[in-house]
């Protein structure tokens, strides 16, 4: 009975990371940022609220960036993962402490970078991908020499590990700011909860 | 019949210290038209909360005493049920708008849908309210575009096509001038008229003056005064309770003053006029 | 005696256009058979017909400049990328011209033609689906098959709440810059801005969520009963099952088809 008036909530949480997700690009746009922060609304819903609906916020906002760009839909499984990731994480407190989410961002910049390049590899026939990441790879492997895929990874890898860096520390403050009588109606917002008079 | 029933209720919000409401007793009877009044913070939010059961399903928190709605306790009946049962409308008039419907007429279809209403009597309920509430001309926009007024009637609008018997009503009229207003509270009468339970947040002191059955006041969380609606709004220490006094009765409190005093303390502007004449035909 | 507005709702809704009209899920079935025949056809012309393909449907059903405002987007982006990455990875002996010593080879373009033909084949196929089918559509189809209406819901709010959050954004970064955070300079300073921007804008959003949860458990949003809906589509005609049955036929018999033809001939 309990636990499913807190999903009651979680649900109404979902379009709102959905909608973060965009936003969060959009204001990188408005900024000049050379980071895509479309990812944070994924990782507070899962954080707060669980797996599933930080991996529902997730899909969602990978099926709706297909409407414009549908090869994005090939990546739908990074998304969902970053939801997991985050549920798992917030479990183990790793939210709660700023240098642990700091380091907990090159696990999600090897999912979004390393299984990232994994994919562009297979869905471009084993080369390049049509990405930005895959101009930069191209850049690598014209200096270096290295085996191109490698390329591919560390281009992906070294976008990503930017990104997840700041927007994990964004996720950190944004958890840390979240008012108490909030959080005691989210299924992991007791985590975060601190008493007050 | 009581419908409503609180027996010394104390509640706490989860991780707040003080109670949000301490020691509420009162009893809601089928019909009537109830109004709460008091300062901002002492806990007529709360006392809502509580009775369409939002405390303690949705706030978790503590609870303690007996809650009794139509004759079940609290704790056991089902939120979507108990939801459904009673309707509620509410101050913010951006929230209550689903989001997910493209025209006004959709959007107070909503609740029917959820309920499995027929589609043809959908339609005739759906126009019946908009007709009720006057926003026929409001059907084909957009619900997402309209002004905060517009919202709060397309809002009541989808409450009432529901056709719930009892209403929780929170400060309906924030958003609307005093023609609106009016039109709202005598829609609010029509639905007592056919027998509809309600209860009425609202700051418009000479509104619920004249409509509500009884009024219960607020204050620090408790109920501080509650009764019929000419014993409670006539009382000389409503100030000190935090509320305002409707301006017939301190009228009628400063006659009694200067020693004129009135037949007894009116609070709607009729029987403020009535008394005069009397007094002054008895002077003669 | 009703008014036209009202009486549309008493009857299904139709678009009077016949392939617009096709159930959003035939419509998806069928793009999809398309989406990934250029895929197993492995056949870069055919692939770049069929993109011809969609836009002469795009125009019969009246969505060319949706259509092409994306696909075009898309289609310059993954050309322009593969073409010039492949020179780079892709040997070749058939040199067509060259930029500053750089030589362009015949076999590293049609190697970027054959990606590019199957993703945009593919990409084409989605977009249209989009053009044609409104998301509220859709929702009714999948919810006519199962779908709760609560994930109806959550994807449909969706939408509503980037608008609604796209609005808020220009307020609060003008309002934010008006209070003196710094929104130019180094990046840092810029990073440094970001926060302050979505904080209030998330916050704001959480705590609706809460009001909007309650406000539609109001509108018997929890209830398990049977919904009924004011909007209807038609019911799927015969003919339309056998389309999209037979679609499905040939694309599984055009697999194995291809198949054989790889591993056996």
């Amino acid at each position: 009975m309990k636990s499913m008036k807190m999903d009651k909530l979680t649900l109404f949480l979902i379009p709102i990371g959905v909608a973060v997700n965009f936003v969060g690009g959009q204001i990188a746009i408005l900024l000049h940022l050379p980071l895509y922060l479309d990812a944070i609304g994924t990782i507070v819903v899962g954080a707060l609220c669980g797996g599933l609906p930080g991996a529902i916020v997730g899909l969602i906002s990978n099926v709706l960036n297909s409407i414009t760009s549908p090869i994005t839909m090939a990546y739908a499984i990074l998304s969902i993962l970053f939801g997991l990731v985050s549920a798992y994480a917030s479990k183990k407190n790793v939210f709660k402490n700023l240098l642990k989410t700091m380091l907990i961002s090159l696990l999600f910049a090897f999912i979004g970078g390393v299984m990232g390049a994994c994919i562009t590899w297979l869905i471009s026939g084993g080369d390049f991908g049509p990405i930005t990441a895959g101009s930069y790879a191209a850049i690598i492997y014209e200096f270096t020499k290295l085996p191109a895929f490698l390329c591919q990874v560390i281009a992906e890898f070294g976008m990503d590990l930017l990104d997840k860096f700041v927007t994990l520390v964004v996720v950190f403050f944004v958890l840390k700011s979240m008012p108490n009588r909030f959080l005691a109606k989210l299924p992991l917002g007791g985590i975060y909860a601190t008493e007050e008079e | 019949m009581a419908l409503i029933e609180l027996q010394n209720v104390t509640y706490h919000y989860p991780y707040v210290k003080s109670a949000a409401l301490q020691d509420i007793s009162c009893t809601i009877e089928e019909g009537k038209f109830y109004g709460i009044i008091g300062e901002n913070g002492g806990g007529k939010t709360s006392l809502c909360n509580l009775l369409r059961g939002l405390i303690p399903h949705f706030y978790q928190g503590k609870l303690e005493g007996k809650v009794t709605i139509a004759g079940t306790d609290v704790m056991e009946w089902d939120t979507g049920k108990l939801a459904a049962k009673i309707g509620y409308v509410f101050q913010n008039p951006f929230t209550q708008i689903s989001g997910i419907k493209e025209t006004v007429f959709e959007e107070i279809a909503m609740g029917l849908e959820n309920l499995g209403v027929p589609k043809k009597e959908m339609v005739d309920e759906v126009l019946r309210v908009m007709k009720l509430l006057n926003i026929e001309e409001l059907m084909e926009k957009n619900p997402n575009a309209l002004s905060g007024g517009q919202r709060q009637r397309v809002a009541f609008a989808s409450i009432l096509a529901m056709n719930s018997d009892i209403l929780v009503i929170d400060e309906p009229t924030s958003q609307l001038d005093p023609q609106g207003t009016q039109d709202v509270f005598e829609i609010i009468q029509m639905l007592k008229a056919s027998g509809k339970t309600i209860i009425l947040v609202e700051h418009k002191i000479d509104l619920i003056a004249r409509y509500c059955d009884e009024v219960i006041v607020m204050q620090g969380g408790r109920i501080v005064k509650q009764g019929p609606t000419a014993e409670v709004l006539s009382s000389p220490e409503l100030p000190e309770l935090g509320a305002v006094a409707p301006q017939v009765s301190q009228f009628g409190h400063a006659m009694a003053a200067a020693g004129m005093p009135l037949d007894h303390i009116p609070i709607t502007i009729e029987e403020a006029i009535e008394l005069i004449q009397k007094q002054k035909g008895a002077a003669k | 005696m009703y008014s036209e507005f009202v009486q549309k709702f008493l009857d299904y809704q139709t678009y009077g256009n016949p392939f617009k009209d096709l159930n959003p899920l035939s419509k998806l079935n069928l793009l999809l058979v398309l989406a990934f025949i250029p895929l197993v056809a492995q056949h870069t012309v055919f692939a770049f017909c069929l993109c011809i393909g969609y836009y002469v449907l795009a125009v019969y059903i009246g969505e060319f400049k949706y259509f092409n405002g994306i696909f075009t987007k898309v289609a310059i982006t993954v050309l322009l990328f593969l073409l010039i990455l492949r020179q780079l990875t892709v040997e070749g002996t058939t040199v067509l011209f060259s930029v500053f010593g750089w030589k362009w080879t015949l076999e590293a373009v049609l190697k970027a033609l054959d990606l590019g033909g199957i993703i945009l084949g593919f990409s084409g196929a989605i977009i249209l689906f989009y053009a044609s089918t409104p998301m509220r559509d859709l929702m009714y189809a999948l919810e006519q098959k199962g779908v709760s209406h609560t994930t109806s819901y959550i994807i449909l709010a969706s939408f509503q709440t980037i608008t609604d959050l796209n609005a808020s954004v220009n307020t609060i970064f003008e309002s934010q810059k008006a209070r003196g955070i710094e929104v130019e300079g180094n990046i840092l300073t810029r990073v440094k801005a970001f926060f302050p921007i979505l904080s209030p804008l998330l916050l704001g959003a959480m705590s609706s969520a809460e009001e909007k949860s309650i406000a539609m458990d109001a509108r018997a949003f929890s209830i398990d009963t049977n919904h009924s809906f004011l909007r209807e589509l038609r019911p799927v005609p015969r003919w339309e099952k056998a389309l999209v049955l037979g679609a499905n036929v040939f694309f599984v018999a055009f697999c194995v088809f291809r198949l054989l033809q790889m591993f056996v001939f």
